[in-house]
């Protein structure tokens, strides 16, 4: 069903706004197995309307749904025209700044006055994030429980957030302001964690037929791994035939989404301090970070557009199924690739275009049962020995007796220890 | 299945249009009152069909079917208990192969002795998976099933649904498992409207941990119930008529770690 009509009444509509039909690709997913019902998608179809009339975006697209325990998320992919994101962030920012000026106003005088005593521990510098528009940043993601909620606009995604959903698995709730609480700790609430695992799926599932995107053409000027991060659509494309695509060899099937290394970034993050002076910072336990950074620096994790031959499987499970959606009629089926790691991502392409999706619960997929890894060994105390057990007072008797004893005993030669020890009895 | 479809998988035309005749066909060969979908077991190759018969008992004459294609099907022999033991051990996905043999690793806990390697042929894993889903997620609103003097379990014709404040409370929703204890339904509320032959099996509120059934209101009063333990079972019941059933579609695995994800 096509609701243009009712859509540039309700909305008006933005000229420079790419929206992917969403109904359309939907109906083909369905013919797969995949999807949500006709009414449901229609009016996803108008949320992404309304999404498109306010915010100054230049593409939108469904990105799939992903299933809470107390509500669901609609997430749509989006990209801003340039520019416009920073006049947006830094509205919000002064809304922010406003809104602590006003807490700190509230809190203000009574607040300074006594400060609990602050650690003298630095945290290991933490490793930025990405700018918008690169890497794990790449696309801003709007999600809304119900179709025709408002939209909200998730955070941009930092490494740390990554690396902890790596360790940890919980399922959402459907409250973005919800508390994750895991063990290790999670940087971040229900939003962040939303929209880490977002980026993970998106690195891991978003593959296109081979061919459908090239690397940009003035990538030479620039040095190697920095110019190859840039696709575009190649505008000689040639289509795949269906038999290449369900083949379970899988070559004919590329990644364009970048791989995230085990940093949490797309592209490494050298930290500035390694290039001259690092004597003075690198002490103790900060040093032996650094090193291991040093060591994994040269880890480069697969360039774009790698073919999905090469990715590992997990124990035995391929990490993904080819099939064809329809048996009877396959002259007008279309090549279904299924994400066995990310249960609920799928891939479907007829050859000439191509679609993702992800309707799932957020997880990925693992053989063995998760273990939530064991919190750090307490520290060593200080060890036990005479000088810092507790030892019971002297009696005033007994101290008598020490006093003449000693006395006795350096009465031929007086010396500055006897007084010494004169002075401990006092104290004690 | 309209109803089921906001979890993200639904069937295409033709594997609806499939089904619908292969029932016919099945209920009519194999003499059942009626032959339902309950799931579909998502493998690596292939994917297993799964549809039950139901006799004039709704919980003892049953009988479930499994298939490849939709056409062809199979009678899922009753599992064993002994096989019932070995499940839990299996890791992985099926494969969609039922003569497919996995290695079970059986590791003795107790003893500390050697762990045992056995093997499992997948159609016993399947069975015995059937076995576990329903025993732990198959439900039913309150008094949409009766229980006759003679014993029998029956659909209570005039059921007309819960109300739609009922329906949004799991004490409303019953286990639809044969009660193993006496003793499970010593905790049925002490209401004024408790009645043996409506309240003899076990609400679904009482699952541990709480929390692994989830309740949503979709779309035109929908309810739709979701269990944690088997992700993606879904339960629909629409308030105030006697529509309700529930489908599984999913990896045929239970998610161990549920309770750390709560």
């Amino acid at each position: 069903p096509s609701g243009e009509p009712t859509e540039v009444i309700l909305f008006g509509k933005n000229e420079n706004c790419n929206i992917v039909d969403v109904t359309k690709s939907l109906h083909v997913f369905e013919q797969v197995g995949v999807g949500l019902n006709q009414n449901e998608v229609f009016q996803i179809a108008l949320a992404l309307e309304k999404l498109g009339a306010s915010h100054p975006l230049e593409k939108i697209r469904f990105w799939g749904k992903i299933l809470g325990t107390k509500r669901n998320y609609i997430v749509a992919e989006t990209c801003y025209i340039e520019g416009a994101e920073e006049e947006e962030e830094e509205e919000e920012e002064e809304i922010m700044k406003e809104e602590e000026k006003q807490q700190q106003d509230r809190e203000g005088k009574s607040g300074e006055e006594d400060k609990p005593p602050y650690p003298s521990f630095k945290p290991p510098p933490l490793i930025p994030s990405e700018d918008v528009g690169t890497g794990t940043n790449k696309f801003t993601y709007f999600i809304c429980s119900k179709p025709g909620d408002e939209w909200i606009r998730l955070p941009k995604v930092t490494p740390l957030q990554i690396v902890v959903a790596r360790q940890i698995k919980k399922y959402l709730t459907g409250h973005l302001d919800a508390q994750v609480s895991s063990y290790p700790p999670f940087p971040g609430n229900e939003g962040n964690y939303l929209r880490a695992q977002i980026a993970r799926i998106s690195a891991g599932t978003h593959v296109s037929p081979i061919g459908y995107y090239q690397f940009e053409e003035d990538e030479e000027e620039e040095e190697d791994e920095e110019g190859k991060n840039r696709i575009i659509e190649n505008s000689e494309y040639e289509p795949i035939s269906l038999e290449d695509l369900i083949s379970q060899e899988l070559s004919s099937w590329v990644h364009h989404a970048q791989h995230i290394l085990p940093q949490g970034r797309c592209t490494r993050y050298m930290s500035e301090k390694r290039d001259g002076k690092n004597s003075e910072e690198s002490e103790g336990e900060e040093s032996e970070e650094l090193e291991e950074s040093d060591s994994s620096e040269r880890e480069i994790g697969p360039p774009l557009l790698t073919p999905l031959s090469e990715d590992v499987a997990l124990d035995r499970t391929p990490p993904w199924t080819p099939y064809l959606s329809s048996r009877l009629l396959p002259t007008s089926a279309v090549a279904v690739l299924r994400s066995n790691l990310w249960p609920g991502a799928y891939t479907i392409s007829d050859g000439k275009t191509f679609e993702n999706v992800y309707i799932g619960f957020g997880h990925k997929y693992s053989v063995i049962p998760c273990n939530p890894s064991l919190p750090p060994t307490p520290q060593e105390e200080y060890p036990s020995g005479p000088e810092i057990t507790e030892i019971e007072d002297p009696r005033p008797e007994e101290e008598e007796e020490l006093k003449e004893a000693l006395e006795e005993e350096q009465e031929g030669e007086p010396s500055e220890e006897m007084e010494e020890s004169e002075e401990e009895n006092e104290e004690n | 299945m309209n109803f089921v479809s906001t979890c993200g998988h639904i069937l295409s035309v033709e594997e609806r249009i499939i089904l619908k005749n292969s029932c016919i066909i099945l209920r009519d060969e194999n003499r059942l009152e009626k032959v339902q979908l309950w799931g579909k077991i998502l493998g690596l190759t292939s994917n297993y069909f799964i549809v039950q018969g139901k006799g004039k008992d709704l919980l003892k004459d049953n009988k479930i079917f499994y298939s490849l294609n939709g056409i062809d099907w199979q009678l899922l022999l009753p599992t064993s208990s002994e096989i019932l033991e070995k499940v839990p051990y299996i890791r992985g996905r099926f494969t969609g192969d039922p003569s497919y043999h996995q290695n079970v690793i059986i590791v003795d806990w107790e003893d500390e002795g050697e762990d045992k390697q056995e093997q499992v042929k997948e159609e016993d894993r399947l069975s015995a998976i059937v076995t576990l889903i329903d025993r732990d997620t198959a439900a039913v609103p309150r008094g949409a099933v009766l229980l006759t003097p003679q014993g029998e379990v029956i659909r209570n014709r005039s059921f007309e649904g819960l109300s739609f404040s009922e329906a949004t409370k799991l004490h409303s929703y019953l286990h639809f498992r044969p009660t193993s204890k006496k003793s499970d339904l010593k905790h049925l509320r002490p209401q004024a409207d408790v009645d043996v032959a409506l309240d003899f099996l076990e609400p679904i509120s009482n699952d541990v941990p709480q929390g692994c059934w989830s309740v949503q209101v979709e779309e035109f009063n929908t309810i739709v119930l979701r269990n944690w333990w088997w992700p993606g079972m879904t339960f629909y019941h629409i308030p105030a008529t006697s529509y309700y059933g529930q489908l599984y579609i999913g990896s045929g695995e239970p998610i161990m770690d549920l309770p750390f994800m709560l």
